[in-house]
């Protein structure tokens, strides 16, 4: 019976899909098994080559840079899902790795005191706000001049300052987009996602950035979760840390951009009556929007800042510097498979597919927000050494 | 429990997977894990 059941949708946003054209075929339990060995096998060849890497060079006293798994991760992933492809079996299980990701986030709470995620998270969010104000205006002028759809236009927008896909999901709804828009605007965003994993680090290595610095940066400029994590943990494992937690303080703006865009839609008369009525209820609306793992990374950071407590009765309420250690090296291997999922979710084919319009549009939006997140970082890095 | 399974979105199952990996080692019956 268990065996025949519906397991929840872990395949949010693989393949790139607009809302009501997600897989069809439903999975059970022992059907997502080979997809997440997959992912498995494939992050932990990333790991061993690098190991392997690290101990010749070593060995053999030649001089080279550090090649974090996470490279060779995508890269083994991007090689498989673009020549011999991931079979029908995998599918499943592969995209759950959206699953691993929030899991791994969850977990990463371990690894920052409260303190530290009320200052870094602060300062991210002041970054996120002129960012955020910045990439809304120029988005929607450069679709306006490439004349693009409004709705295209505003999913874009929105894409490319809060969070990639699951930002665009949300909005589809609120502001009657088709899927067709939708998908174009996924796909967008997830090429150039792609491609900011192998600029992002190569101009951060050029910069010399510190990892709280670089990390802050991606988290702010690099569009999906995933995508952004990766760009982090590409640089460095604490720079990986630092763009989940700018990143994540992005993730929290959802409910906020979604509901001031419904309302202005609904102003203008151009919303459903469904999504109209949806705005009767704000508090509802911002709850559902909500990213809830969230609370998960906060509840687990007041456990380790509590277990950090110099009083031992508050100290036992928290978790201990091993404990922590735990589910810090946990997170990671979380991390390892989304890594892997990554890879293999990238499909290049379907990167040079969509019209060039939107993906000019994007590129072009992308560049710029690159460029004004990256100068507010360096100056709130000079004053606040971040 | 079928219902259960279908309702409870990605980021539940998160949140239900971090938290009893949180319990196994609070209460110390998970213990090491390497990286």
């Amino acid at each position: 019976m268990a065996a025949s059941t519906h397991l929840p949708d872990l395949r949010s946003e693989y393949p790139p899909h607009a809302p009501g054209k997600s897989p069809a075929e439903s999975s059970t339990l022992i059907g997502l098994l080979p997809g997440i060995a997959l992912l498995f096998v494939v992050g932990y060849a990333g790991k061993f080559v690098e190991h392997f890497l690290n101990t010749w060079t070593k060995a053999h006293h030649i001089t080279f840079p550090n090649i974090e798994y996470v490279l060779w991760a995508i890269l083994f992933g991007i090689v498989i899902a673009n020549t011999i492809g991931v079979a029908r079996i995998f599918r499943p299980g592969v995209a759950t790795y959206d699953f691993w990701l929030k899991t791994g986030i969850i977990l990463l709470g371990a690894r920052f005191i409260l303190g530290d995620v009320l200052k870094l998270g602060g300062i991210s969010l002041i970054l996120v706000f002129i960012a955020f104000a910045f990439s809304l205006t120029f988005m929607t002028w450069l679709g306006r001049t490439f004349k693009l759809s409004p709705q295209l236009t505003t999913l874009l927008a929105v894409g490319s300052s809060v969070c990639g896909v699951s930002a665009i999901i949300a909005t589809q709804g609120a502001i009657d987009a088709d899927e067709e828009d939708s998908s174009t605007a996924i796909a967008a965003i997830l090429a150039l996602g792609a491609l900011s994993l192998f600029t992002f680090p190569a101009i951060g290595h050029l910069l010399q950035m510190s990892d709280h610095a670089y990390g802050i940066w991606a988290g702010l400029a690099v569009d999906n979760t995933a995508e952004a994590t990766a760009a982090g943990a590409l640089y460095s494992d604490a720079a990986g840390k630092y763009a989940v937690l700018a990143k994540t303080c992005r993730n929290a703006l959802i409910g906020f951009v979604v509901l001031a865009y419904a309302i202005q839609w609904a102003r203008k008369g151009l919303a459903s009556r469904a999504a109209t009525r949806q705005l009767d209820n704000k508090a509802a609306f911002l709850w559902q929007k909500f990213p809830k793992f969230v609370l998960g990374f906060l509840v687990i950071s007041l456990l380790a800042t509590l277990g950090a407590s110099s009083n031992p009765t508050v100290a036992t309420l928290g978790f201990t510097k091993p404990q922590l250690l735990a589910l810090g090296n946990l997170s990671r291997w979380a991390f390892l498979l989304t890594f892997a999922g990554v890879g293999l979710r990238t499909n290049l084919k379907d990167l040079f597919k969509q019209g060039t319009r939107p993906f000019l549009v994007g590129a072009l939006g992308e560049v710029a927000i690159a460029a004004v997140t990256l100068l507010l970082v360096l100056t709130a890095n000079h004053f606040y050494r971040l | 429990m079928s219902t259960l399974r279908t309702r409870l979105s990605t980021d539940a199952w998160a949140i239900l997977l971090a938290a009893a990996l949180g319990l196994l080692i609070r209460f110390g019956l998970l213990r090491t894990i390497a990286w």
